[in-house]
């Protein structure tokens, strides 16, 4: 029987074999490091190691050039991503959001330690939570909290007894850009008075702090089970991290599109 | 004398940057913190090279301060996911480096199969070699999407290939 394959190998199979180094990196780098040498003496191994390679070596460097370029060029024609520059911008963007309560508000400014995102953070219209089994509010997020860019997702977490219970993500995503779940169970959901389709996906269970920036750029999720759709413009998924079975989760996130 | 020195080292550089930084990105999966451990390298190269003796290939004495670079990050920061180096890239052995040729062509080919946004993410995270991250800001998602849109493509990559295989 022959060995079958896993994610670490399928990973480093494409990383090893096919990794391309980007190219500001790999120039500037080389800026830097010829810099450095100025302030050294004479290297005669430099001139040993280099002797029989010289055609070979800048032959495969304007390969890599060359396909890195078009290989970035291909994919993002349109250019840089835009960054909303002001708060006087972030305010007059700013619609008006029936579901942003007061708590939220709060939650959302203490979280982000900022004014100007903490109002672009409410002006994603956020699924008003209405069961919650107990859970409690605890943290309003967006993408903008992590990497700066222009928010268009938002993270609601809620905790438990002092436990993270559960976490509402919502995105902005056009329903052609919705990606079913390949390993997930198709379940049938009435959300804001409509029948979709949510898609039932397990995790195995860890042990890693599900609001840390580890947690949302590493590779594993920490959650236990979660429900994905998508409605009305948003992708939708509610992940919750134990204690919920399958029933109440479902009654969870239907209880969102009320 | 100094041009010379410059255009022989720069011929070293070129010669071994990507196998370093593929080596130090298959460890960490982290576009930073590789940057910083292949920038470390080879500045250390230079304080190092007049050391170099010739007995080993130059290929491990330069891959052996790569990985001491790497130890010197993690224990400076030990939140970052640690990956245990099981085998050393510059002394695998050529049956090695062949089967890994080919499970990569077969997961290019597989790739082909899947949605746009997946083979998207796959190109950004492991041939571009570009962090969630970044990745998440050119893409206009959010990062835990983009984690979980890439957890999905390499679970479905890896059943497609061992559908093939068995």
């Amino acid at each position: 029987m022959r060995k079958k394959v896993d994610n670490k190998k399928i990973i480093e199979s494409m990383v090893m074999e096919g990794g391309q180094v980007r190219q500001e990196f790999r120039q500037g780098l080389e800026q830097e490091l010829l810099q450095k040498l100025d302030s050294k003496p004479a290297y005669i191994n430099l001139f040993l190691l280099n002797m029989s390679s010289l055609i070979k070596v800048l032959g495969l460097a304007l390969l890599f050039g060359v396909a890195g370029i078009f290989t970035y060029n291909y994919l993002y024609p349109q250019g840089k991503v835009v960054q909303i520059s002001s708060y006087d911008q972030v305010v007059a963007q700013m619609p008006v959001n029936p579901n942003a309560d007061a708590s939220m508000s709060k939650i959302a400014v203490d979280e982000h330690n900022s004014i100007s995102t903490a109002a672009l953070a409410l002006s994603f219209t956020p699924l008003k939570p209405i069961k919650v089994f107990g859970g409690e509010l605890a943290s309003v997020q967006t993408s903008k909290s992590f990497d700066g860019s222009k928010s268009d997702s938002m993270y609601l977490t809620f905790v438990k007894n002092g436990d993270i219970f559960f976490r509402l993500s919502e995105m902005k995503q056009d329903v052609a850009d919705f990606y079913v779940p390949e390993e997930g169970t198709k379940v049938p959901l009435t959300f804001g008075g409509d029948s979709v389709d949510g898609y039932i996906v397990k995790y195995d269970k860890n042990d890693i702090d599900p609001i840390s920036e580890q947690a949302l750029y590493g590779e594993v999720l920490p959650a236990s089970t979660s429900i994905v759709l998508h409605h009305d413009g948003l992708f939708i998924e509610v992940t919750h991290f134990g204690g919920l079975t399958d029933g109440e989760l479902k009654e969870l996130v239907e209880s969102f599109g009320r | 004398m100094k041009g010379k020195r410059k255009e022989d080292f720069a011929l070293v550089y070129r010669k071994y940057i990507n196998g370093v930084y593929r080596f130090v990105y298959s460890r960490t999966y982290d576009r930073e913190i590789t940057e910083e451990v292949v920038s470390d390298t080879f500045f250390a190269l230079i304080e190092a090279i007049e050391k170099y003796n010739f007995r080993s290939k130059f290929e491990t004495f330069l891959f052996g301060i790569a990985q001491n670079k790497l130890r010197q990050v993690w224990r400076k920061n030990s939140q970052i996911k640690t990956v245990v180096l099981d085998e050393e890239y510059h002394q695998e052995t050529p049956q090695k480096s062949s089967n890994r040729r080919k499970l990569y062509l077969k997961t290019v080919k597989a790739l082909e199969v899947l949605p746009k946004r997946y083979i998207e993410i796959v190109t950004l995270r492991f041939l571009q070699m570009e962090s969630i991250k970044s990745v998440a800001k050119k893409l206009n998602l959010s990062a835990s999407n983009v984690t979980t849109i890439q957890n999905r493509a390499i679970t479905r990559l890896k059943t497609l290939l061992n559908e093939k295989k068995s």
